[in-house]
């Protein structure tokens, strides 16, 4: 039933929820007076899977995420729920649930009437016996952690704690996917945390499809399945987050994913050239002429001169967890930062070679 | 610091709030004084004067038919007129605050004239366009409803003169509605029918009912637009605050001051029911 996603089977075990669906965008493009927020996005996600939408602000991934809920939609492509084509559903019909960045708790309505409010809201025929919807609200504030504060409101709560109430109430009408839009974005970072661990909990326990979006690169990391980076209203790349993390796929997805320093270069003849000296770089089969070499300062370690890429100690100071050391590279102004264990000591001035744990080489643009 | 707070404590113990604001004592003297000369004083003068009538004296001014006739015209209408005015206020602070249109300023603008207009002015202008042979007026002779000169006109004055209260008191509200939570709503499945009655009206309730005391208390107390649309028949259209004026003119002091407290009276009791209602209402919406 499930496609295990690659990389993450085995490491990760989601019993996929019943009635969830994966989905499945094609072609998306959505234009805001006459400016394009999306273009041409394609994108399938599994069921069962959780995928982060990551990208810089403006990049349109909020509209994209809303594009799939129904709040918005597509000036062209389609959005598929399973097989079924969902491009023409109402956000009504489309069954899913969403979770906003500032939670849109209903003010007036306690956290237990919050959660009854989707099932209550059904048609008289379709709507489960009052003694039901309060069980179901019962489970849920369970499963949330909140059980005992059914009879707050809002107003009463702390910011994690609202999220949690909607994201219980997000699961009481069943939802076929469920998607999340900034959920942790308007909390301070010890409670981001936290509620990291506890999402990708109940995702594990419940098994739906889920989409959340975010601008942290960590939190995309370290919670999702996958990882859609966009950029421009463009997907740059999609794959675990080893994969994006260890092959990014463009020099920007390279830069989004952390600090990174570029060294401009020449590959010529099968070698790298830096200032017309060649490096002890491998250029894994990058096209002839101006390139550019993309440093992680994490992936890079000091060593003698005469090996790796030549620099210069610029500075260095001390740090509690070692010395942080500043490189100035031969034959350039560009300067890199890198961390060194306490033992290792260098004077400012000294050459030393920088060794690269990977170069990654992309052609200058 | 906190010795000075507490040699001040003993000074007004039970109202005293610690307050990083100076000025407690003289912010709530000058109230207590303001309150005093201009509303306190003059009513206490009112119900003073009215009281050498007595008990039964009161009783017999309110039992005159008459008076109890004009008496349930002006509160009847003007209960009516509040609540049809907080219906279409509401409405319109909804259009002016959701909707971008050609001259929204113009007609936001508009919502407040009824309070700078001279009240005499607004009469003689509605009864000319209700009157039968009036511009609306004429519309309905044919079909034999009068307008003008009953309480119909008497009801559409009300309206006229309380509405602003009734937009202006729920417009900011509904400025500050969350989009989100529409959203939320539907993504929870509901109808656009069930989010506007569960999501939307909900937390306004407390505000319409502010609006809607103030327009009552407005058009409770309306003389002068009301006195050229009314026809001032006594029994049918003649409204309290008129038959004041006429016992005024006749040197009846006493029986002036007996109707006006009676409607003193019967007001407060009405405004503070109303208070009371939205008192209850802010706490069962949330408003904590």
């Amino acid at each position: 039933m499930q496609t295990p996603s690659p990389g993450v089977a085995g490491t990760r075990s989601a019993a996929v929820q019943a009635g969830t669906v994966g989905i499945r965008v094609s072609g998306i493009g959505k234009e805001f007076r006459g400016s394009k927020a999306l273009d041409g996005v394609d994108l399938a996600i599994h069921p069962g899977e959780l995928i982060a939408l990551l990208g810089p602000s403006g990049s349109g991934k909020t509209t994209l995420l809303r594009i799939i809920a129904g709040l918005e939609f597509a000036t062209t492509g389609s959005v598929f729920f399973g097989t079924e084509d969902a491009t023409h559903l109402t956000v009504q019909q489309r069954r899913v649930g969403f979770v906003f960045q500032h939670y849109a708790l209903f003010k007036h309505l306690t956290v237990a009437d919050n959660i009854a409010y989707g099932l209550s809201v059904r048609p008289r025929k379709e709507r489960p016996p009052q003694a039901a919807i309060r069980r179901k609200v019962q489970e849920l504030l369970e499963l949330v952690q909140l059980d005992g504060l059914d009879r707050r409101y809002p107003a009463q709560l702390s910011g994690g704690q609202r999220q949690r109430v909607a994201l219980a109430r997000a699961l009481a009408v069943e939802p076929r996917v469920l998607l999340l839009d900034e959920p942790f974005g308007a909390l301070d970072a010890k409670v981001r945390k936290d509620l990291r661990r506890w999402l990708r909990d109940i995702h594990d326990r419940t098994g739906h499809t889920t989409i959340f979006v975010t601008h942290d690169q960590d939190e995309a990391l370290e919670l999702a399945d996958r990882v859609a980076i966009l950029a421009n209203g463009r997907l740059e790349q999609v794959g675990t987050p080893d994969e994006i993390y260890e092959k990014p796929a463009s020099p920007f997805v390279l830069s989004f994913l952390g600090d990174t320093v570029a060294l401009p270069v020449e590959v010529k003849g099968g070698k790298v050239l830096l200032a017309g000296d060649p490096l002890d770089v491998d250029p894994e089969g990058a096209a002839e002429g101006r390139a550019t070499i993309y440093l992680r300062p994490n992936e890079v370690t000091l060593a003698p001169y005469g090996t790796g890429i030549p620099g210069i100690i610029a500075s260095q100071r001390r740090t509690v967890n070692g010395r942080r050391v500043e490189v100035r590279v031969a034959f350039s102004d560009v300067l890199i930062e890198v961390e060194v264990p306490a033992e290792q000591t260098w004077s400012v001035n000294d050459r030393v070679g920088l060794h690269l744990r990977k170069a990654r080489l992309f052609p200058a643009d | 610091m906190a010795a000075v707070a507490t040699a001040r404590e003993g000074w007004l113990p039970r109202f005293r709030q610690k307050s990083v604001i100076p000025g407690f004592g003289l912010a709530f003297g000058y109230t207590l004084v303001y309150l005093g000369i201009i509303v306190l004083i003059p009513l206490g003068g009112l119900i003073l004067r009215a009281s050498g009538i007595g008990l039964s004296g009161l009783w017999n001014v309110a039992t005159d038919p008459r008076v109890a006739g004009a008496l349930k015209l002006s509160f009847g209408t003007a209960l009516l007129a509040a609540v049809f005015a907080a219906v279409f206020g509401l409405l319109i602070a909804w259009v002016l605050t959701r909707y971008r249109f050609p001259g929204r300023r113009l007609i936001d603008a508009a919502v407040d004239l009824p309070f700078a207009l001279p009240t005499a002015v607004a009469g003689i202008a509605l009864s000319a366009l209700y009157a039968q042979n009036g511009l609306i007026g004429s519309i309905f002779a044919p079909y034999g409803i009068k307008i003008a000169y009953t309480p119909v006109g008497i009801f559409i004055a009300l309206v006229f003169v309380s509405v602003p209260f009734t937009v202006r008191t729920v417009q900011p509200l509904i400025a500050e509605i969350d989009r989100e939570q529409e959203e939320a709503s539907a993504t929870l499945g509901a109808s656009r029918a069930q989010t506007i009655w569960r999501v939307l009206l909900p937390p306004l309730i407390p505000a319409i009912l502010t609006g809607l005391a103030l327009a009552f208390a407005r058009a409770v107390g309306e003389y002068g637009s009301v006195i050229f649309i009314a026809g001032n028949l006594p029994y049918i259209s003649e409204i309290a605050p008129l038959l004041i004026v006429i016992k005024l003119e006749e040197f009846d002091y006493t029986g002036a001051t007996a109707i006006a407290t009676l409607m003193l009276a019967i007001s407060f009791s009405i405004l503070l029911l109303i208070n009371l209602i939205q008192a209850w209402s802010r706490k069962r919406f949330g408003y904590v």
